[in-house]
């Protein structure tokens, strides 16, 4: 899906890792408040989405982060017809 | 669902509680009013501003105009700020403020008989050559107020005196005598005991923490560098140690605060380093790794005024993890083993690993490859290559360490140098001083 690869890219790019686990914690892994917001401010930019900002912090996991940008674009674009 | 109280908190980089912290502690207890510093990074304060609807700046001069019920702070240099906030909103003043001067702790806790140690207040070269001659070296310099544990000197000699320009709002005292930390030559002669006073003046020790050896600059500068829990004393020993915090504690007068305590083990007798009116840096990530206990959120209660005797009783949960099964009153929750056997239990380590000197960072060092070695279970800071060493305090890494219990956690401390000095081989880490000589203790290799 084209928008968890836009989260998985920033993630890498903030973090200098070279691959998001879904079971990483982005403060586990040298995150702070600082790379948060570069974090949330790329995610945005590429995505045009607005970002769970209290899921990061108060999960932290790239997991949490995915379902709850996805959970989002699902409420945006309604429910399916049939 | 009844409104929350207003806590206002003076949030500075570099305290004892981030805004991740806060964001959890607040939780469902108060709603938070972040108070930013003039020379807050401007990236800092549009994370403030995402995470928290009350954002209020505060430049030098007087106090910003809103509401709050409370006021705290995490930051030793915004304690004086703290009270003047409290002041001009009319909430409760933080004890905390009385009590920053380290100058005024030292002479009323000399003139109780609680501690040796004399200090004079330095303002000038002069006052610094009279503090020599009556003291002799070694002697400490470190400011009276709101350092953070920042610009600490031990003077040796004179070629350790500051230039003229640095001698302002300083204090010159004794050196207190190394002593030997009774679980092993890696752990360092001091402690640190945190502590929640009721309104009442009532101490609980929240916890006892042991340290890991300071790191000295050139200039006779030190550094911390570890916390470590469990504290690996003798229960007489730790019980020596408390029973003095405690008593110091009385004689300050300190209510309704928590509080970080550092004491040297002194051969004799424990003598308080200093008293800080707030909490340690970097410790609540520890015991809440060890039992759930949230430092940072007993912070917020006891400055909303909350019963800190009644949270001892409360069963422990995500933030109040205090242990019900052991009584509060001077005894340390976070030690839940056998007080016989004070070694026993799970231990965690938060270490800083410093750099031997300053500069520019040369190594690429990944999080994920750091997370890899012995013990690490959280990377908190990473230095970057191309950063100033300064960046993170001076230090390669900042992690979190665990083990079995206390033994099983040296080598794991061992082979967590070793690993992260191979990574940062082009800074050259495996040969600083402070490395060096920690791997000598831990009885391993040096780290090349």
């Amino acid at each position: 899906m084209e928008l968890d690869a836009v989260i998985e890219r920033a993630w890498c790019a903030v973090l200098a890792v070279d691959r998001a686990d879904d079971a990483d914690d982005f403060f586990q892994l040298g995150g702070d408040s600082l790379r948060a917001i570069e974090f949330i401010e790329r995610v945005e930019a590429a995505s045009g989405r607005i970002f769970p900002v209290e899921t990061l912090f108060l999960e932290g996991t790239l997991a949490a982060v995915k379902s709850s940008l996805t959970d989002q674009l699902r409420t945006a674009e309604g429910p399916a017809d049939g | 669902m009844a409104d929350l109280p207003r806590l206002a908190v003076l949030f500075a980089p570099r305290g004892s509680a981030t805004l991740r912290d806060l964001l959890r502690a607040c939780d469902a207890v108060a709603e938070p009013v972040i108070v930013l510093p003039p020379d807050c990074p401007t990236a800092l304060v549009r994370m403030a501003e995402r995470l928290f609807p009350l954002v209020v700046s505060w430049p030098d001069g007087s106090p910003p105009e809103f509401q709050a019920d409370a006021v705290v702070t995490f930051h030793d240099a915004q304690l004086e700020r703290a009270a003047a906030l409290a002041e001009a909103l009319g909430t409760p003043r933080p004890e905390a403020a009385a009590l920053a001067d380290k100058l005024h702790q030292r002479r009323v806790l000399r003139a109780a008989g609680l501690s040796r140690i004399d200090a004079l207040a330095v303002e000038s070269p002069n006052d610094l050559d009279r503090a020599v001659s009556l003291f002799g070296y070694p002697c400490v310099l470190k400011p009276r107020r709101g350092s953070g544990g920042e610009r600490v000197t031990i003077l040796r000699g004179p070629a350790d005196h500051p230039k003229d320009a640095g001698l302002h709002g300083l204090l010159a005292e004794q050196f207190i005598p190394d002593a030997r930390h009774p679980g092993g030559g890696w752990l360092a002669d001091y402690v640190s005991v945190e502590t929640a006073s009721t309104a009442e003046g009532k101490h609980h020790v929240l916890a006892t923490f042991g340290k890991l050896p300071v790191s000295s600059d050139p200039g006779g500068g030190i550094r911390t560098t570890g916390d470590v829990l469990p504290h690996g004393l003798s229960a007489e020993c730790a019980a020596r140690v408390r029973d003095h915090v405690l008593d110091c504690l009385d004689a300050l007068g300190l209510r309704q605060s928590l509080s970080h305590t550092e004491v040297k083990l002194s051969a004799d007798a424990p003598e308080v380093i200093e008293v800080n009116c707030r909490l340690g840096g970097h410790l609540s990530r520890l015991t809440s790794r060890r039992n759930g206990t949230d430092l940072v959120r007993l912070a917020v209660l006891a400055a909303l005024g909350e019963d800190l005797d009644d949270l001892a009783r409360r069963p422990p949960d995500r933030s109040d993890a205090l242990d019900p099964k052991d009584p509060l009153h001077r005894s340390d929750p976070l030690d839940p083993s056998d007080p016989r056997d004070p070694s026993g239990g799970p231990a965690v380590a938060g270490v800083f690993v410093p750099f031997g000197a300053p500069g520019v960072v040369r190594s690429e060092v990944s999080a994920a490859a750091v997370r890899q070695l012995p013990g690490v279970c959280s990377v908190d800071e990473l230095a970057r290559p191309g950063d100033d060493r300064r960046s993170t305090g001076g230090a390669a890494a900042n992690v979190v360490l665990q083990a079995p219990d206390l033994a099983r956690l040296q080598p794991v401390l061992a082979g967590f140098l070793t690993g992260l000095s191979e990574l940062f081989a082009a800074d050259g880490l495996g040969e600083s001083p402070w490395v060096r000589h920690l791997a000598d203790r831990l009885e391993c290799r040096h780290a090349r």
